[in-house]
């Protein structure tokens, strides 16, 4: 099965990071863990990620990555209760519930 | 083959810098960069990543433009910390003399207004004044909210909607000094965007029991319906006027958003993506030429992203 996306691992330093000549040609994504998603077989997405110092990751090793970020904050907002509180105003002191992301093959 | 002389009667010009004031189809070769750059007319819109702020933030209050940005307060917990931008890097300005986070502003980097919000454990209603380097105090809002809209100037703004105790349709303008009651808009809702001014305002996205796509329009006296947006969406940003609107970010109940959205006073079309799809996050400057940072994704961040919309881009030729 041929790959849609890749990814790697990129600090985002700010500016000139991803310019917008950059997103007009190709999509760019982030996850967290700092996984970036860049279409596959795509030139300019292949020079974008040298321009950045990317470490490259399969599909499933920035699942990995991205999973270590979101189930520990599941975790914590769990665990995080208050006598009486309600889920409305659980809500509205922590935000919502992080949720799973899915990377795509 | 012809040459470029043969076709436009002049040789393509070398710039130790690229041009401003573009037309579409112009031609230059950037002898600092060594690179042939070429414009073109773009019907999308396109986001670049800015300059990191200094401390990552959510829930806060925004202002300004793109080359002139503000951010202040934030949760969780309580802050007072302001940040300024200047188009690539974010500096620390004054602090708030209340800590709060869902509040909302509007103005300039130099003339901010920063209204309402939560301290942790009440609504508040009271309003400070931003004049580039300290935060003075205003008038009170009539009702304590949170979670509310805003959009406007110092001395003539609009706050609408948020909790107010529960989800309210109030509105309230500010003259600089003392809020007065507006119209009431058609949907209560919470987590909404506001954009445009004081007598010309957009409100749009929410909450309104459900996550809502509903846009209105304000006239200075009375809220009427809008088109509606394509994604429905909360804990959005954004930016610009009632014609020329801009929405981006959010969460629309199961999914962080990086979807943007333009508005021409009727109808919302599908702008560029953001590289980060986050909720929570602030905005501001115009339709083309936006700003988001901050927000959660889920961690918190201190992430920029500039907006260019559509128009006249320039372009590097490559071999690509």
């Amino acid at each position: 099965m041929s790959k849609t996306y890749q990814y790697c691992v990129a600090e985002n330093w700010g500016k000139g990071f991803i310019e917008h000549e950059d997103s007009r040609a190709f999509s760019i994504s982030s996850f967290p863990g700092n996984i970036w998603r860049v279409p596959a077989n795509t030139p300019k997405a292949n020079l974008w990620i040298n321009k950045v110092l990317g470490s490259p990751k399969t599909k499933d090793e920035a699942q990995v990555i991205v999973n270590g970020i979101i189930t520990p904050k599941q975790t914590t907002w769990d665990n995080d209760n208050v006598a009486d509180e309600t889920s409305a105003e659980k809500i509205i002191r922590l935000g919502k519930r992080p949720t799973d992301i899915t990377l795509e093959l | 083959m012809s040459e470029y002389k043969t076709i436009h009667g002049i040789h393509v010009q070398a710039l130790d810098t690229d041009p401003s004031n573009l037309g579409a189809g112009q031609v230059w070769y950037n002898t600092t960069s060594n690179q042939l750059k070429i414009t073109a007319v773009s019907t999308s819109g396109a986001w670049a990543t800015g300059g990191n702020m200094g401390t990552g933030r959510e829930v806060f209050g925004s202002a300004g433009t793109q080359t002139a940005g503000l951010a202040f307060g934030s949760g969780y917990p309580t802050t007072t910390a302001t940040e300024h931008y200047d188009g690539s890097a974010w500096t620390a300005g004054g602090n708030m003399a209340t800590g709060r986070f869902s509040l909302d502003g509007c103005g300039t980097q130099t003339a901010a207004l920063g209204f309402g919000g939560y301290d942790g454990t009440s609504r508040l209603n009271d309003t400070e004044h931003y004049d580039g380097s300290a935060w003075t105090a205003g008038g009170n809002l009539g009702t304590a909210r949170y979670h509310l809209a805003s959009c406007g100037t110092q001395t003539a703004a609009l706050g609408f909607g948020g909790y107010g105790p529960d989800i309210t349709n109030t509105t309230e303008h500010y003259d600089g000094s003392a809020w007065t009651a507006g119209g009431n808009m058609g949907t209560a809702r919470s987590y909404l965007v506001g954009a445009g001014t004081e007598t010309t305002a957009l409100g749009f996205g929410g909450y309104d029991g459900s996550i809502t796509n509903v846009t209105e329009h304000y006239d200075g006296s009375a809220w009427t319906a809008g088109g509606n947006m394509g994604t429905a969406r909360y804990r959005l940003s954004g930016a610009g006027t009632q014609t020329a609107g801009l929405g981006f970010g959010g969460w629309n109940g199961s999914t962080y958003q990086n979807a943007t959205e333009h508005y021409d006073g009727s109808a919302w079309t599908a702008g560029g993506n953001m590289a980060t799809a986050k909720y929570n996050l602030g905005g501001c400057g115009t339709q083309t030429a936006g700003l988001g940072f901050g927000g959660k994704t889920p961690s918190i961040t201190n992430a920029t992203e500039e907006y260019a919309g559509p128009g006249i881009t320039t372009q590097t030729v490559t071999s690509s």
